[in-house]
């Protein structure tokens, strides 16, 4: 799954920075004005590197119960029943070393008269939303993300293939971005 | 008669169900096979009796109303429920009738909104004239066109100081006599009640010009003001004028069958099986597959009754189409309403020179026709009459750019503006690399893809919701990317393939024909163009 050509690129990437970063796209192809990913003249904020703990310990959760079943049967059985636990326990070494760059990669940026939403490192994507599109704004989190003081803002235009998430928003941020993007959303408002 | 009608589906499936019920029964009950037909019977008559009573209940609370601002709907017997379409974001308008209902003279009023395959107020069952009275009034108010708007119709016709001084008293006379009886509701009328208020049908004759409705309306003598009767509304909205554009025959809508993949994919299953069936035997294998084979049967009968004798015909209040075998359809989509439009060509079309033309509306879901998303403007036409839709359904559209389109439907390569994927995608693209292309309108965004099942989408700039561009670590090491225009309705255009930097300047470029095109766009009330 490791990809030669944006594995040195991302590593290169900064590790986690405060708000706001200015940015390139994360495996910073430096082809700026013809990189799709990296528009000129925008300003790249990051999420919250607390996403990190957040995603890591939800994985954790879902991958422990397989790994202590492997672990046990392999205990019981031995021999090659210790592949599989060792199969869990690199999968989550592999968790661990993709989630953070994941979170980083997931950047947004407020221009004049829309939001762009970037996020991935290997396949990535970015969805360029105008404010006055927008039909509703969602702001949710969990119980383990809240403990974390961290929220999801997600934008919704009429169209339910427009996929723009922000994850792991500090509480305060997320809510001026919702704030701010609900009163941008007012003041261009258009049909549909 | 709405509860007969309804009644009657409920019915049919009780009716089935008891049916299927029975044949258990009748093997396992050792009873007097009189006695369980009567027993059967008896329970089907009480089903009938029961869904006949709830419906006519049901009826009995139902009630509609127009006002300027909105259709309401109330209904529910036990859970009320109040629902409130606006105007302004009426999508499309639909009038149908069920068999039962073409011969009984019933019809149901479908308001469509955005939102969903819920986001429809059905106003089931009218009379005939009711729901073409309620259509064309609906459409004439979302038009912008309503008792509001009769001093707007005095401007337009010139007598701007006149109707200025008019226009306060007038309105006043029009609130005081719309709000008179029943109070802000309007007109609320009960469904196939006979003598409804407003006496549905029985004004339209009356005050209506050659010209159809803005003539009707400037028609009714505006600079004497007067006390508005009731059914006013009505009056001032006859249907539309319409002219016919285009409509199916027959026979090529069963030649565009026969040439259909699932007809062929049909025919070569039989073939298949009955030849494995001669020559080994055992015909398990037909029996296996009958199930499959009735959905392809039902597939294509699905087109053939829903799609027959399509007729399309341009009027002020959009596009109708109409269609149909035994239930019959007739759709208006008001202009501006369409957020997407495609057409396609299968390998088989290709011989006959078919084309199938489909428009998004921002409705999703609508139609259980198959095409749960879009609906068939064009269900097979040649490429002229391809050409006629698309300047319907993209009024903007120019007539030089008619070049430019063909080479969209059947063209390759960069010529007449298109912009190909760049010749290193042709490793991962060997058959359509030259036919992945888009194309910036005047207009419209269009996106040519295929080569073996062409297809050709156009997004008005003035509907993209938002642009999306993403890449794989293949498409990474080519430079290209998968560029996709989001649109209302369920559909995104996605186009492979698109050089990297050229995607870059077309996200930038587009963000702003987006944004130039929301700013001139027409008002959502279309009559309403003449207001400053």
């Amino acid at each position: 799954m490791t990809d030669p050509a944006s594995g040195p690129a991302s590593s290169a990437q900064p590790g986690p920075a405060p708000l706001p970063e200015p940015g390139h796209a994360v495996g910073g192809e430096s082809t700026s004005g013809t990189d799709p990913f990296a528009p000129d003249g925008v300003t790249w904020r990051s999420v919250s590197p607390r996403l990190v703990r957040a995603r890591l310990v939800t994985a954790a959760a879902w991958l422990a119960l397989p790994f202590v079943a492997g672990l046990v049967l392999a205990i019981v059985f031995g021999g090659w029943v210790w592949a599989a636990p060792l199969a869990v326990a690199a999968f989550m070494a592999w968790i661990a070393w993709l989630v953070p760059r994941q979170v980083r990669a997931y950047g947004y940026a407020e221009r004049a008269d829309d939001l762009l939403v970037r996020k991935g490192v290997l396949f990535r994507s970015l969805v360029v939303v105008p404010y006055g599109r927008m039909q509703f704004t969602d702001v949710s989190s969990g119980p383990l993300t809240r403990a974390l003081g961290i929220a999801e803002v997600q934008l919704h235009t009429a169209s339910a293939s427009t996929d723009a998430t922000v994850p792991g928003l500090e509480a305060a941020e997320a809510a001026r971005l919702k704030d701010r993007l609900t009163q941008l959303g007012e003041s261009s408002l258009a049909g549909l | 008669m709405t509860p007969l009608l309804t009644a009657w589906k409920m019915a049919a499936a009780l009716v089935a169900i008891a049916l299927f019920q029975s044949f258990d029964d009748l093997a396992r009950i050792p009873l007097p096979v009189l006695a369980v037909i009567g027993l059967v019977a008896g329970v089907i008559l009480l089903a009938i009796l029961v869904s006949l009573g709830y419906s006519y209940l049901a009826w009995r609370r139902m009630e509609y109303a127009i006002t300027s601002e909105a259709v309401v709907l109330r209904s529910g017997v036990l859970f009320r429920r109040e629902r409130v379409a606006r105007l302004t974001r009426i999508q499309a308008v639909e009038v149908g009738q069920p068999i039962l209902g073409r011969i009984f003279g019933f019809a149901a009023v479908k308001v469509e909104s955005a939102g969903g395959a819920d986001a429809v107020l059905s106003l089931a069952y009218l009379t005939q004239d009711e729901a073409q009275a309620v259509r064309n009034e609906v459409l004439a108010r979302a038009a912008g066109v309503d008792v509001d708007d009769l001093d707007l119709a005095a401007i337009d016709a010139g007598q701007d100081s006149v109707a200025d001084v008019v226009r306060a008293s007038e309105s006043a006379d029009a609130a005081a006599s719309v709000g008179g009886p029943d109070a802000e509701d309007g007109v609320v009328n009960r469904p196939g009640a006979p003598g409804a208020s407003g006496a549905p049908g029985a004004g339209r004759d009356g005050a209506v010009g050659p010209d159809g409705r803005p003539d009707a309306s400037t028609g009714l003598d505006a600079t004497t003001p007067r006390p508005l009767p009731a059914g006013l509304a009505r009056r001032l909205a006859p249907e539309a004028p319409e002219h016919q554009v285009f409509q199916l025959a027959p026979g090529r809508l069963v030649g565009s069958l026969l040439l259909h993949g699932a007809t062929v994919v049909l025919l070569l299953w039989i073939v298949g099986v009955v030849g494995f069936g001669v020559f080994t035997g055992s015909w398990e294998a037909l029996f296996g597959s009958i199930f499959a084979l009735l959905g392809v049967v039902g597939f294509v009968w699905g087109r053939f009754s829903s799609e027959f004798n399509t007729r399309v015909a341009v009027s002020p209040d959009g596009l109708r189409v109409r269609a149909g075998l035994l239930e019959t359809k007739a759709k208006t989509i008001p202009p501006g309403r369409v957020q997407a439009v495609a057409v396609h060509q299968g390998p088989l079309w290709r011989l006959a020179g078919w084309w199938r033309l489909r428009v998004t509306l921002a409705n999703v879901g609508i139609g259980s026709d198959g095409d749960a998303l879009t609906d068939a403007l064009l269900p097979v036409g040649t490429r002229e009459e391809v050409a006629v839709m698309l300047r319907l359904v993209l009024p903007d559209l120019h007539a030089e750019e008619y070049d430019a389109v063909v080479a969209g439907l059947v063209g390759s390569g960069d010529a007449e503006g298109w912009v190909p994927a760049p010749r290193r995608a042709r490793w991962v693209d060997p058959l359509a690399w030259r036919r992945n292309a888009f194309r910036v309108l005047g207009a419209a965004l269009a996106l040519r893809r295929g080569r073996i099942w062409r297809e050709l989408t156009f997004v008005p700039h003035e509907r993209t919701q938002s642009l999306g561009v993403s890449q794989g670590p293949i498409d990474r090491r080519l430079r290209v990317v998968t560029f996709s225009a989001h649109t209302s309705g369920g559909i995104s255009p996605t186009l492979p393939h698109v050089d990297a930097a050229v995607a870059a300047a077309l996200m930038a470029d587009q963000a702003e024909r987006a944004r130039a095109a929301r700013r001139v766009a027409g008002p959502e009330q279309w009559m309403r163009h003449a207001e400053p």
